[in-house]
C-alpha cells in the first residue's frame, strides 16, 4: 500500500527522495518514530527545494504511517511536528489527531491532483475512504450556534472516493510516467509469453507460431502497481460493505478482485480477498464448506500471506469450537490469537481487540459472566482510549449480551441502547439490526407483558438480518420471533401454528448447518412442545428424538474435543 | 368577437352579484375556449384543470384560466386522471398505452404499453387510511440514498444536446418518497391493469376469465362475454375495486337460451385486499424494482452509447487504413498490411506501397488527426464507463441485494410473489455484470494504450521517411506495436464486448481460476466470461423480467370477484357502447351504522354509484340510477347469499331535461348537469346544474338474489322517484352545455363547458368560499 516511490519528477535534489525512501522503509519495518523523523526532514528539504512532487509523496507517506500506527492519543506528539511545518491551519486551537490526519490527507490529495500524480491521488483517495469509513468528519471550524454538526459518518463520501480512486486506469498513460518508467519488465514478460506459446504448440508445426497468440493472454502493458491500486478499491469496497451491511456486495466485490486482479495482486491483498470470501462462506454456508475452501487457500498462499490465512484458520476454528461447545479448545485458540496479536512486528490493535472479544465470548459461553464482563469492560476502555469507535459498538453489544445471559437483564439494556446509537452514527446497519434484536430479546426476558414490543423490534430488524445476516444471526432472529409469539398471551397456537413452527424449523435448519448443538436442541424442544400442544404425536416424537440427539452430541462434546485438541 | 365575450362575462358576473343571495353556485368566470373539450379533470391538490380536446391536445389551466402548457401527444386520448399527489397526469390512449406527464412542464416521463385496446378509464388511488396496527406497520427505509450518491443519468450522445433526459430520470427516482398508491386502468377489451406508483405493473386481470358469483344460492356461476370496461374505482383503502362494464352475462353450465336479455351494464365488486394487506411489502418491492428498472435502463443506454462512439471511431480508422490494401494491390505485391507494417518495424524494408500510404495517403497530419480522434473517443467511452455504467451497476447490485434480502423473508414476501430463487439468480447476474464491466475497463485501457503506442510509432516512421527530426515524437514500444499489428489491426476486442452477438474466447488460465473460485463461493456458471458485456446485460434484463413477473402473476391471481350486480339491459349493443354514458363512483365515509356489515379492516366507507340509464332500456326514459353500498353487500354477507342486498334508487328526470353528465361530489352529493330541451336561443336559462343530497333520497333496499328479473333496475321500476327540482340546489346556466362536467371536491368547484365553446366555473361550496374569504 505504500505509494510508489517517484523516480521521475525529482530532479532538483535527490536528498529528500532518499529521506522519503528511508522513512518509508522505516515505517515498513515498524520503527514509526525514526520513520517520522526521516519523513519530517524530507518535508523540510522538499519545501526548501520547491520539490512539490516529493512533498506530496512524503505527506502521503506520513498519512500512511499514522494509519498504520493508529490514530491514538499518544501519537499526537509525533504528528504535531509535521503539522507545525507549514501545514498548520494557523488557528492555534488544538484539533484532534484525526482532524490533523484528515488535513494532511486532503493536502496531499490536492497536491497530487494538481501535479497530476494519478497513482498517488488514487492512493490518497483510498486512504481517505478508509478514514471516512470509520470516522465522523467534523468541520474544522465550527463557531456559533448555526454551525451544524452532523455526528454521523458519511457513506456517500466513501463511495465517491472509492469510485474516483478506481479511475486510476482512466488517467493511466496520460501522466506519461508509465512510458518513461519502462524498465523492460514488459519486454521480459512478452518474451516469456512468446516462449510458452512456442512450447505449448510444438505439435502444430504447420501453423505459424505467431497465429496462436491469444489476445487475452498477452501480457498487459499496464504496470502492475496501477492495476493494484484499481483492485484495492474493490477490496476496500468489500470491507466497507462489511461495515454497512450488504452481504451480496461484500461477496461480489471480493469476487471482482479475485477474478480480475488475481494476476497482478500482491500476495497479501489476494489472500485478503480469499479471506473475505471464506469468511463469507463460513457465515452463510456453514463450517464444512468454509474449511474446504480454506484448505484450497492454504495450498495457494505464499509464505508472505501465511499470516492472514493462519489468522483466518484460528478465527474459524474458534467459531466452530464455540458452536460445538468445545470450550477448552476455544480457550486455547483464543490464547493463540492473543499471541498472534502481539508478535515481533509490534502490537496490532485490531487483532488484539479481536482476541479480547473472542476471549470474552468464550468466557460467556462457559458461563463465567464476571470474568467475561471484566474482559469486555477492559476492552471497552482500551477501545475508548485508542478512539476505536466502531469496535466500541461491538464491545457494548457484547456487554449487553453478557448481562442478558447472566440474568441481570435490565443491566444489559443501557449497553444495548448505547451500542445502537453507535451503530446509527457509524451507519453499521447490520450491527444495528443485531442490537435491535438483542433489545428485543431483553424485552422478551422481562416477561410476557413485553412480548408485543419485542415482536415489533424483531420485525423491524428482520429485513436487514434475513437479507444480510449470517446463519447464526438469522437463526437467532427466527428463534426470537417464535418466542415472541409463544410468550404473547393473546396469541393462540391452535389458530396459527405455522407462524411459530416455520421460524423454529428454519432456525433449527440453520443451526444444524453450524453444528450449534445447544441452540438446535432448544429449537427442537420448542417444536416438540408446540406439536404436543397441537396433539400431533408423530411429529412431536420426531422433534423430541432430534432434541435428544443434539443434546447427546453436546454431551459428547468433551470427548470429541479431546480428539480435536490432539488434532490441533 | 373578443368584445362580445367580455360583455357576456360582465353580464353574467353582474347578474351573479345581484342575486347572490338566492342563486346558489356563484359563477367564478366565463371564458371562451377555442376548441371542443372531450375530458377535464381538476387536480386533487391544486387549482389546476387538465383538459383534453377533441383533437387530443392536452392543456393545463390555472384557476384564473391562465394556460400553463399545451402538449400534443400524437395519439388519441381516451382517458385522463391525476396522480393522488397531483404531480403527474396519466393519459390513456386509443392504442392501449398509458403516458405519465409531469404537471410542471407537461413533459412525458414514462410511457407504458400495458393494454391491447383503448384505455377507457383510469383511477389512481392513494392509500388514505393510516395503518392501525403498529406491529404490522414498520417504517421501511430505502438505504440506497444513504450509501450512494444519486444514481447516474442516461448518458448523452455527444453532439446531441438533449436536456429532457436528465430531468426524466430525476423525476422518476423521486418516486421513492411517495406514499403507496395504485393506478388502475380498464380497457375496451375487458382488461384491468394495476400498477404501483403508476410505473410498476403489479397485476392484470381479464374480466372475461373471472368467475362471477351469483347470489341465487344455486351452483350457477356467471362469466362475462364481449365485455368492455366503462369505469373502475378503487376504494380509498385500496382493498376493493368497483367495475362498471358493458357485456353479456352468460351462465356457466347452461346452454344460452335467451341471451338477449343479459346484455347490458353490470357492476362488479372485485376483491383487491392484497393491496391493503400486503401494502408494505408491495411498496418495498415496487420501490426497489422500479428503481432497478430505471438504472438498468441507464446501463443499457450506456452500452449502446459506448458502442456507437467506439464503432464510429473505428470505422474512421479502418477506412483510412483500408487504403494500404489497395496500394499493395496496385504495386502488385503479394502481402497484407500487417506484414508490410511488420517488415517496416523489423527494419527489413519499407515497401513502396506502405511508403506511399504513409507519406501521401495518410500524411503526418493525418496520423496526428487520427490519433487524436481515437484518443478522444477513448476518453469519452471511459467517461461513460466511469460515470454511468459502473456506478449504475453498483447501485443495481445493492438494490438487488436488498430485494434478495426481502425475498428471504418468506412469511411476508412469498405472498406477493417475491421468489428467493429468482432473486438469487438476479443477484448472481448483477455480480457477473460488475466483473464484465471491470474486464471491459481493462481491455479498453489496453487497447487505447496500444493505439496510442501504434500511432506514435507510425508518426515516427513517417517523420523518418520525411527525413525530419523525431525527437519530438514519444517513444514507442516495439513489442506493443507487434501486439497491435497482430490483434488490433484486423479485429476489435472492444467492439466485441459491446455487442451481444459475439462470444469471447477465454484463455485456459483464467478459466481455471474461475473454476477454482466456485469453491470459494464464486459463480457456479463458470462460462460467464465467455459472454460479452452486452449479452450479460441482456441476461440481467431477462432475469429481472422473470423475477418481477412473479409478483405480477401472484397478485393478479389473488384478485377475485366478490359480487355482481347486473344494472340494466341494453337492447342494441353496438351504437350505445361507443358513446360513454355518464356515470360516477365515489366512496364516502359512512355516517350510518353500516360499518358492521362491512369488512372490519376497512370501516366506514360506503360506495355510491350513480349512472344514467340508457334511454330505451327496460322501456325507461330519462332516468338515472343510484346504487349505494354494493361493495359492502358483496363482502359482508358472502356467507349467506340470501341476505346480500343493497340500497338503490331510480330517479326519473323531468321530461324537458336531458341529463348531460353527472358527478358525485363530497358529502354524499350528486351534481347533475341537465340541458333544457324546450329552450331555444332566446331563453336565458338553457340548462341547469342541480345538486342534491344523495343520503336524503328514499333509497329502496334491493336484494341481489333475484330470480326472474336478473337486472337490478327491474326491481326498482315500481319505486321510481320523480325528480322534483325543489329538493336540491340548482342554478340555471345561460348556455347549452356539453360533457364533461368537472367537479373538484377539494376545492368545491365545478367546471362546465358549453356547446358554444365557453367554459364556466362555478363555486359549488359557499361555505368553503366564506372560509377562504375570512382567511
Amino acid at each position: 500500500m505504500s505509494p510508489q516511490v517517484p523516480q521521475s519528477g525529482i530532479i532538483l535534489g535527490r536528498y529528500e527522495a532518499a529521506l522519503l525512501c528511508l522513512g518509508t522503509l522505516h515505517s515498513r519495518f515498524g520503527h514509526s518514530k525514526t520513520a517520522l523523523d526521516a519523513l519530517t526532514e524530507a518535508v523540510c528539504f522538499s519545501q526548501r527545494n520547491n520539490d512539490d512532487a516529493c512533498l506530496t509523496y512524503t505527506l502521503a507517506a506520513i498519512c500512511n504511517l499514522f494509519f498504520e500506527t493508529g490514530t491514538s492519543r499518544h501519537s499526537i506528539g509525533i504528528i504535531e511536528s509535521p503539522h507545525s511545518l507549514g501545514t498548520s491551519t494557523g488557528m492555534g486551537t488544538p484539533s484532534s489527531t484525526q482532524q490533523l490526519l484528515l488535513v494532511l490527507l486532503k493536502r496531499s490529495l490536492k497536491r497530487a491532483d494538481s501535479l497530476k500524480l494519478t497513482s498517488l491521488s488514487a492512493h490518497n483517495r483510498l486512504t481517505l475512504a478508509k478514514f471516512d469509513l470509520k470516522h465522523v468528519k467534523r468541520p474544522l471550524v465550527s463557531f456559533g450556534p448555526k454551525a451544524s454538526t452532523n455526528l454521523k459518518t458519511c457513506p456517500i463520501d466513501v463511495c465517491r472516493e472509492l469510485r474516483l480512486s478506481g479511475r486510476v486506469l482512466t488517467d493511466f498513460g496520460s501522466d506519461n510516467i508509465s512510458l518513461l518508467n519502462d524498465s523492460g519488465t514488459f519486454s521480459t514478460s512478452w518474451l516469456k509469453n512468446l516462449a510458452t506459446v512456442n512450447n505449448k504448440n510444438m505439435w502444430s508445426i504447420h501453423r505459424n507460431d505467431y497465429d496462436v497468440f491469444n489476445w487475452y493472454l498477452q501480457p498487459s502493458p499496464i504496470p502492475a502497481s496501477v492495476l493494484q491500486l484499481a483492485g484495492s478499491s474493490y477490496l476496500l469496497r468489500s470491507t466497507s460493505w462489511e461495515h454497512y451491511g450488504s452481504a451480496p456486495l461484500v461477496r461480489v466485490n471480493a469476487l471482482v478482485y479475485a477474478t480480475c486482479f488475481a494476476d497482478v495482486a500482491s500476495s497479501s491483498e489476494s489472500s485478503l480477498a480469499y479471506v473475505k470470501l471464506i469468511q463469507h462462506l463460513a457465515v452463510f454456508k456453514g463450517h464444512s464448506e468454509a474449511f474446504s475452501a480454506l484448505k484450497l487457500a492454504e495450498e495457494k498462499s505464499s509464505s508472505t500471506s501465511k499470516f492472514q490465512i493462519r489468522l483466518l484458520r484460528l478465527q474459524m476454528l474458534h467459531d466452530r469450537a464455540l458452536h460445538r461447545g468445545h470450550l477448552k479448545l476455544a480457550q486455547k485458540l483464543c490464547d493463540d490469537l492473543g499471541d498472534l496479536a502481539s508478535s515481533g512486528n509490534g502490537v496490532d490493535m485490531d487483532l488484539k481487540t479481536e482476541a479480547s472479544l473472542r476471549q470474552a465470548r468464550t468466557l460467556l459461553s462457559s458461563n463465567q459472566f464476571g470474568q467475561a464482563e471484566a474482559v469486555a469492560s477492559n476492552l471497552f476502555c482500551s477501545c475508548y482510549k485508542y478512539n476505536m469507535q466502531v469496535e466500541n459498538a461491538t464491545v457494548l453489544l457484547l456487554l449487553a449480551e453478557i448481562h442478558k445471559k447472566s440474568g441481570n437483564v435490565m443491566l444489559g439494556l443501557p449497553y444495548a441502547l448505547a451500542s445502537l446509537s453507535f451503530c446509527k452514527a457509524f451507519n453499521l446497519d447490520l450491527l444495528e439490526a443485531c442490537a435491535t434484536l438483542t433489545i428485543a430479546e431483553i424485552w422478551l426476558a422481562l416477561g410476557p407483558g413485553h412480548a408485543k414490543r419485542a415482536s415489533y423490534l424483531v420485525h423491524k430488524s428482520l429485513p436487514m438480518i434475513l437479507g444480510h445476516g449470517g446463519l447464526e444471526l438469522c437463526a437467532r432472529a427466527n428463534f426470537a420471533l417464535a418466542k415472541c409469539y409463544l410468550s404473547d398471551p393473546t396469541f393462540s397456537i391452535v389458530t396459527d401454528p405455522s407462524c411459530v413452527l416455520d421460524p423454529l424449523s428454519q432456525a433449527a435448519e440453520e443451526l444444524q448447518i453450524l453444528e450449534y448443538h445447544e441452540m438446535v436442541a432448544e429449537a427442537f424442544y420448542l417444536i416438540a412442545m408446540v406439536y404436543n400442544h397441537l396433539g400431533m404425536v408423530d411429529e412431536r416424537e420426531e422433534a423430541a428424538a432430534s432434541f435428544k440427539n443434539h443434546l447427546l452430541s453436546l454431551e459428547n462434546a468433551n470427548q470429541a474435543e479431546d480428539e480435536e485438541l490432539l488434532f490441533y | 368577437m373578443e368584445e362580445e365575450v367580455e360583455e357576456v362575462e360582465m353580464e353574467s358576473v353582474g347578474e351573479d352579484t345581484e342575486a347572490s343571495g338566492s342563486i346558489p353556485f356563484q359563477l367564478q368566470f366565463d371564458k371562451p375556449v377555442p376548441f371542443q373539450v372531450k375530458m377535464a379533470e381538476w387536480n386533487p391538490e391544486k387549482d389546476l384543470l387538465a383538459i383534453v380536446t377533441d383533437e387530443s391536445k392536452v392543456l393545463l389551466h390555472r384557476f384564473n384560466w391562465q394556460r400553463l402548457w399545451t402538449i400534443i401527444p400524437g395519439k388519441s386520448i381516451t382517458s385522463l386522471c391525476w396522480s393522488p399527489d397531483g404531480k403527474l397526469i396519466a393519459l390513456g390512449t386509443e392504442d392501449g398505452s398509458i403516458f405519465l406527464h409531469d404537471v410542471e412542464n407537461g413533459k412525458m416521463l414514462r410511457s407504458m404499453r400495458t393494454h391491447d385496446a383503448a384505455v377507457i378509464c383510469l383511477n389512481w388511488e392513494e392509500d388514505a387510511l393510516k395503518a392501525v396496527d403498529r406491529d404490522r406497520h414498520f417504517v421501511y427505509e430505502d438505504r440506497t440514498t444513504r450509501f450512494f450518491p444519486p444514481p447516474p443519468q442516461v448518458p448523452r450522445i455527444p453532439g446531441l444536446s438533449d436536456g429532457d433526459l436528465e430531468e426524466t430520470t430525476q423525476q422518476l427516482s423521486s418516486v421513492s418518497c411517495q406514499r403507496f398508491n395504485i393506478l388502475c386502468s380498464g380497457d375496451r377489451d375487458g382488461c384491468i391493469c394495476f400498477s404501483i406508483f403508476g410505473i410498476f405493473p403489479i397485476g392484470k386481470i381479464n374480466i372475461h376469465n373471472i368467475l362471477l358469483p351469483n347470489h341465487l344460492g344455486t351452483n350457477y356461476q356467471y362469466q362475462l362475454k364481449n365485455a368492455s370496461i366503462s369505469k373502475v374505482a378503487l376504494s380509498r383503502d385500496l382493498c376493493r375495486l368497483e367495475v362498471l362494464c358493458f357485456g353479456e352475462l352468460i351462465e356457466l353450465g347452461t346452454s344460452p337460451k335467451n341471451n338477449d336479455t343479459l346484455v347490458g351494464f353490470h357492476c362488479l365488486n372485485l376483491d383487491t385486499s392484497i393491496f391493503l394487506n400486503r401494502k408494505n411489502e408491495l411498496h418495498q418491492v415496487a420501490q426497489q424494482a422500479s428503481n432497478i428498472e430505471d438504472v438498468v435502463e441507464v446501463v443499457r443506454a450506456s452500452i449502446s452509447v459506448m458502442s456507437k462512439q467506439w464503432t464510429d471511431a473505428m470505422s474512421l480508422f479502418k477506412s483510412k487504413f483500408q487504403a494500404i490494401a489497395s496500394l499493395i494491390a496496385e504495386h502488385g505485391l503479394d502481402s497484407n498490411s500487417q506484414d508490410e507494417f511488420l517488415s517496416l518495424l523489423l527494419g527489413v524494408r519499407t515497401s513502396p506501397a506502405l511508403q506511399q500510404f504513409l507519406l501521401n495517403t495518410l500524411g503526418e497530419a493525418g496520423v496526428k488527426r487520427l490519433s487524436k480522434t481515437v484518443d478522444n473517443t477513448g476518453k469519452e467511452v471511459r467517461t461513460v464507463l466511469n460515470e454511468h455504467l459502473q456506478p449504475a451497476l453498483e447501485i443495481i447490485g445493492f438494490r438487488v441485494g436488498e430485494l434478495r434480502g426481502l425475498s428471504r423473508w418468506r412469511a411476508r414476501f412469498k405472498s406477493v410473489g417475491l421468489d428467493e430463487k429468482l432473486m438469487d439468480n438476479v443477484t448472481e447476474t448483477s455480480g457477473m455484470l460488475l466483473i464484465q464491466a471491470e474486464r471491459f475497463s481493462r481491455v479498453l485501457t489496453i487497447v487505447l494504450f496500444l493505439f496510442q503506442n501504434f500511432f506514435n510509432w507510425v508518426l515516427k516512421c513517417t517523420k523518418i521517411l520525411l527525413q525530419e527530426p523525431t525527437d519530438q515524437v514519444q517513444q514507442a514500444n516495439s513489442e506493443l506495436v507487434v501486439v497491435f499489428l497482430k490483434f488490433l489491426l484486423q479485429s476489435d476486442p472492444v467492439e466485441q464486448l459491446l455487442e451481444a452477438k459475439y462470444s469471447v474466447e477465454v484463455d485456459m488460465e483464467t478459466m481455471k481460476r474461475i473454476e477454482q473460485m466456485v469453491a470459494f463461493g464464486g459463480y457456479r456458471d463458470v462460462t460467464f466470461l465467455e459472454r460479452t458485456l452486452a449479452s450479460e446485460c441482456n441476461k440481467l434484463e431477462q432475469c429481472l423480467k422473470e423475477a418481477f413477473l412473479m409478483p405480477f402473476t401472484t397478485v393478479s391471481e389473488t384478485v377475485a370477484c366478490k359480487g355482481l350486480a347486473p344494472l340494466f339491459p341494453v337492447a342494441s349493443p353496438t351504437p350505445s357502447t361507443s358513446l360513454p354514458i355518464p356515470m360516477s363512483i365515489h366512496y364516502y365515509k359512512d355516517e350510518v351504522d353500516r360499518a358492521s356489515e362491512i369488512d372490519k379492516a376497512s370501516p366506514n366507507l360506503t360506495d355510491y354509484t350513480c349512472f344514467k340509464v340508457l334511454d330505451g332500456s327496460l322501456g325507461l326514459k330519462n332516468c338515472i340510477g343510484i346504487v349505494r353500498g354494493f361493495m359492502g353487500a358483496g363482502l359482508g354477507s358472502s356467507v349467506n347469499a340470501e341476505e346480500s342486498c343493497l340500497d338503490a334508487l331510480l330517479v326519473h328526470l323531468p321530461d324537458q331535461y336531458d341529463c348531460v353528465d353527472l358527478s358525485l361530489y363530497k358529502e354524499n352529493q350528486i351534481v347533475l348537469l341537465l340541458n333544457d330541451l324546450e329552450s331555444n336561443s332566446e331563453t336565458a336559462e338553457r340548462s341547469l346544474m342541480v345538486m342534491m343530497q344523495a343520503s336524503d333520497l328514499p333509497f329502496v333496499s334491493v336484494s341481489l338474489s333475484m330470480s326472474d328479473n336478473i337486472f337490478l333496475l327491474h326491481q326498482l321500476e315500481d319505486s321510481m322517484m320523480n325528480l322534483d327540482l325543489d329538493i336540491g340546489k340548482f342554478r340555471a346556466i345561460p348556455h347549452h352545455v356539453t360533457v364533461p362536467l368537472a367537479v373538484s371536491a377539494s376545492r368545491g368547484l365545478a367546471c362546465v363547458f358549453s356547446s358554444q365553446r365557453h367554459t364556466l366555473v362555478y363555486i359549488l361550496d359557499e361555505d368553503e368560499d366564506e372560509v377562504s374569504e375570512m382567511e
